[in-house]
């Protein structure tokens, strides 16, 4: 091995290694966040509209958070919920509720946090971040959207 | 011979200080990483997953349900501090249907969710490949511009998820290893079980039969938890309460939940309908 192969797989370690945690921490919108893509793809005027949920734990309490990406838009609202079961009927514990943003092609909800709820021991405590991601192409043009869930 | 010998130390002097920027580099890098994330959760203490609540060993699994249809109803109050649920601080009436597989695990499930006075709560259906929730009336609505109506298409549920839609059983004799103690709790109202179907039960497992209690008290970080249990006929869980206080004695999060006898049919005597949506569930969404 030569001095520039060598010098090139160094690079390629130490870039792979920056490419491997930058990216994702960037997308994540803050530390801590795990998000998870619900909807992609979705067929919307002009192109495609796209929607992660996101969440994270901290020692009493959780935060839940979601994006929308969509065609350039006169509107897009995002609507972000977390639920938490411990194995029959599911509960809203957070609502973050909807947030717009205008002529954009980028839609983040609003953050809320909040305590989670118990379980039994012996329980499974299962937790769910639904979105509902929607979009208006013009001011008179009318909604288009759909919903997704991420299971955690 | 002198110059040769400059020459290759100089060469493995500049092989050696690429390998020590190179390796001190990546040991940067990662430390400043690695110190970041420490930082960060010492700082706010955050996780990106949930807090782990694995099953213990205590819980039993009842042979008596694999290849049946059973059925129970769940009287369930549960409030949490700031919850977002319709339902925080009131109770519901929660009625179960389940198709258990010869494994043990439940292939279908009908959840409906009723609130006192009989308004509608909330609706699930379950099977290996897809989850339907209904949400009632007093849920946000989310389908302003989506055009999915009311009905909610949840990803399908994972085994180890329809296994928790089942009833709970607990070995008692092993209770007392996680904190648990006897305890002499109040006998609570058992819900009657769902009259959907005309057929006979094989077999019912009666609530109020041979109930013991069981009472377990944590406290870390000036939160207290508390839960007690009442156990009857073969393990099973027949009411269970769960309370969350903080350090000044305010409630954070409370459950109870007192569950109803278990009917246990044969599959082929219980109608497909008893897997399909409610009558209400459909006025909900206006079908």
């Amino acid at each position: 091995m030569n001095k520039f192969r060598f010098i090139a797989l160094s690079i390629m370690v130490v870039g792979f290694m920056l490419g491997d945690n930058l990216p994702a921490e960037a997308s994540h919108q803050g530390s801590g966040y795990s998000c998870i893509t619900v909807v992609s793809n979705y067929p919307v005027t002009g192109g495609v509209l796209s929607g992660d949920v996101c969440a994270k734990w901290f020692q009493f309490t959780w935060a839940v958070t979601g994006h929308t990406w969509a065609p350039t838009s006169y509107i897009i609202s995002t609507w972000i919920g977390g639920y938490e079961t411990c194995g029959s009927t599911w509960t809203l514990t957070l609502n973050a509720g909807y947030r717009d943003s205008y002529n954009t092609t980028y839609g983040p909800g609003n953050n809320v946090g909040g305590f989670f709820m118990d379980c039994a021991q012996w329980q499974q405590h299962r937790y769910a971040v639904s979105g509902s991601f929607n979009r208006k192409k013009t001011s008179s043009s009318s909604w288009e959207g759909t919903t997704g869930t991420g299971y955690y | 011979m002198s110059r040769k010998f400059m020459e290759r130390t100089r060469q493995l002097f500049s092989w050696y200080t690429l390998l020590g920027i190179a390796v001190l580099l990546a040991i940067g890098i990662g430390a400043m990483w690695i110190g970041t994330d420490l930082l960060s959760a010492n700082r706010e203490d955050s996780s990106s997953s949930p807090p782990q609540q694995t099953v213990p060993d205590y819980m039993l699994t009842d042979p008596l349900l694999a290849g049946k249809v059973i059925t129970w109803t769940e009287s369930k109050y549960s409030f949490l501090k700031n919850g977002a649920d319709p339902a925080n601080g009131q109770s519901v009436r929660v009625e179960s249907w389940v198709k258990v597989g010869s494994d043990g695990i439940p292939t279908r499930a009908h959840i409906l969710s009723l609130f006192e006075d009989g308004a509608f709560h909330q609706e699930i259906l379950v099977s290996p490949d897809a989850t339907t929730i209904i949400f009632g009336s007093n849920y946000p609505d989310v389908s302003s511009g989506a055009k999915t109506g009311c009905r909610q298409n949840w990803p399908a549920y994972s085994p180890e998820m329809r296994k928790s839609l089942l009833p709970s059983f607990i070995d008692e004799k092993k209770l007392s290893r996680f904190g648990f103690a006897p305890a002499d709790l109040p006998t609570p109202n058992y819900p009657k079980s769902s009259s959907l179907v005309n057929a006979n039960p094989e077999k019912t497992l009666e609530s109020g039969k041979t109930v013991r209690g069981w009472q377990m008290r944590q406290t870390s970080d000036g939160i207290t938890n508390i839960e007690k249990v009442l156990i009857g006929e073969r393990g099973r869980v027949l009411a269970l309460e769960t309370n969350r206080t903080d350090n000044t004695g305010q409630v954070i999060a409370e459950n109870k939940s007192v569950f109803s006898s278990i009917r246990i049919y044969m599959t082929k005597t219980i109608p497909e309908k008893v897997f399909s949506l409610s009558d209400q569930a459909h006025e909900v969404c206006h079908e």
